[in-house]
């Protein structure tokens, strides 16, 4: 039987040593019943074929050994789903606070080797943040676990009031409620915009209307405008534009789909503009050679630095809005599936 | 009428999950005899209860050490063996988990119907 000693052994090697040799001499016993009581039913010895097969049939040793371990985890199952859920939400804010970093960092002081190096250096740069990350918050919930084993934390760690529950979200009242805009307020906000659209349109022809008597003061400092500033200006009556249609389509309802949707274009329009300003080295130019070349530089820097900040911040805004429209039609999509009965 | 389809590892779990309570009232209720593993599995397999080597011997250790079996080794047909049996808190503890078993046998009779579903 020198099979059964060879699969005890191996076995024996997964135990702890204080226990080791009674569960084994256990096993063995069993075994060798086994063997015993096959051998009458065939009415001969086993050879090694047939032990092989009776071991197999047994398990394998590691699995047989685990058996006899006490479940050990890292983050027992009481705590796992709020660390899951912490690492769910904290994850995704750390790429967010990661990708606003680098993208501050690449519009503020762009990078002198390609920005395709840089863009692949701060992708993999995210990799060890997420993990380090992850590696704090797994170290945290850890020693909440162990700390749990500690009575008096316990208690303290299970004590909850039902009457300390945050009050209902209003969204939890009524689930995917657009809230839906007074038609006198829909039409207020259509005159003014209205309003505010024959306002831009006359800043061209005087430019006072937005800088006020900042118009004097630039024509005697010798500058004016760059060309860009047109260009600057269409994209603005575009956005202006959108956002009419927009307050007509809102006339009749603020829940129809294509709101969303012109308010998206509108937006990016409106960033496309911003992006005009903020990548573009000549915002105003001298209009008399007495201007210092280095300062209106140093001017033109810190406009398109300004211009910049609000890019980001613009950028940002719009990808949120998008991904809430996203989502929004999943779970119009969700819900039209369920009301068909899938 | 659509036919549903039966998901077989979540069906294996579930039913893992039913029988591993059970096992333990089994096992406790065989030993009012004494028996070591060989024979506790014969006779409950012969019961209609199998249960693997994997899952009986560990369970008869996890028992003892919470008190409700006591083992000792003793010789018999010129080999060692490891003889279990119900301790006194086993015994109390084994009435109180069949009292518990035939609640829930009736309720779920009660819930279910006497005829299978």
């Amino acid at each position: 039987m020198e099979l059964v000693e060879r699969y005890l052994q191996a076995i024996g090697q997964y135990l702890p040593a204080d226990s080791r040799d009674d569960i084994l001499a256990e096993l063995r016993s069993e075994l060798l019943e086994q063997v015993d009581a096959r051998s009458e039913e065939w009415g001969r010895p086993l050879d090694e074929a047939d032990v092989a097969a009776l071991l197999r049939v047994h398990g394998k040793p590691e699995a047989i050994a685990l058996r006899y371990l006490p479940q050990r985890s890292l983050i027992g199952p009481a705590i796992f789903p709020f660390y899951l859920f912490t690492l769910r939400r904290t994850l995704p804010l750390v790429i967010g606070i990661y990708t606003i970093v680098n993208v501050a960092t690449l519009l503020l002081s762009p990078p002198t080797t390609g920005l395709a190096g840089h863009v692949i250096r701060a992708i993999f740069g995210m990799i060890p943040v997420l993990f380090i990350t992850a590696g704090i918050i797994t170290l945290i919930f850890v020693s909440i676990d162990y700390a749990r084993s500690i009575p008096s934390f316990k208690a303290s760690l299970e004590q909850w009031d039902p009457l300390k529950l945050p009050e209902l979200k209003p969204r939890a009242l009524k689930p995917h409620a657009v809230k839906q805009k007074s038609f006198t307020v829909r039409v207020v906000e259509l005159v003014v915009h209205c309003l505010w659209f024959l306002y831009v349109l006359a800043i061209p022809a005087h430019p006072f209307l937005i800088i006020g008597p900042g118009v004097w003061a630039l024509r005697a400092l010798g500058i004016t405008f760059a060309p860009i500033w047109s260009s600057f200006y269409v994209l603005v009556l575009v956005t202006l534009s959108l956002q009419l249609c927009i307050r007509v389509l809102a006339l009749r309802s603020v829940e129809q789909p294509w709101i969303k949707l012109l308010d998206l274009a509108a937006n990016l329009v409106g960033i496309v503009a911003l992006s005009l300003l903020a990548f573009s080295r000549q915002i105003i130019l001298p209009t008399s050679s007495a201007v210092d070349a280095q300062k209106l530089a140093d001017a033109n820097h810190g406009i398109a630095l300004v211009f910049r900040l609000i890019l980001i911040l613009s950028v940002f805004g719009l990808c949120s809005e998008a991904w809430r429209y996203l989502r929004s039609v999943g779970r119009m999509q969700r819900a039209s599936l369920s009301s068909d009965g899938y | 009428m659509k036919e549903t389809a039966v998901d077989a590892q979540l069906l294996e779990s579930l039913r893992l999950e039913l029988r591993r309570g059970c096992l333990v009232v089994a096992v406790l209720a065989q030993l009012h005899e004494e028996h070591y593993g060989y024979t506790l599995r014969k006779s409950l397999a012969d019961r209609g209860l199998a249960i693997d080597e994997s899952t009986l011997y560990p369970l008869l250790r996890r028992l003892e050490a919470q008190g409700l079996l006591t083992s000792e080794w003793r010789e018999e047909d010129k080999r060692n063996k490891r003889f279990y049996r119900l301790s006194p808190a086993g015994e109390a503890t084994l009435t109180q988990l069949l009292a518990e078993w035939r609640g829930l046998n009736a309720s779920l009779h009660n819930i279910v119907g006497p005829t299978e579903r």
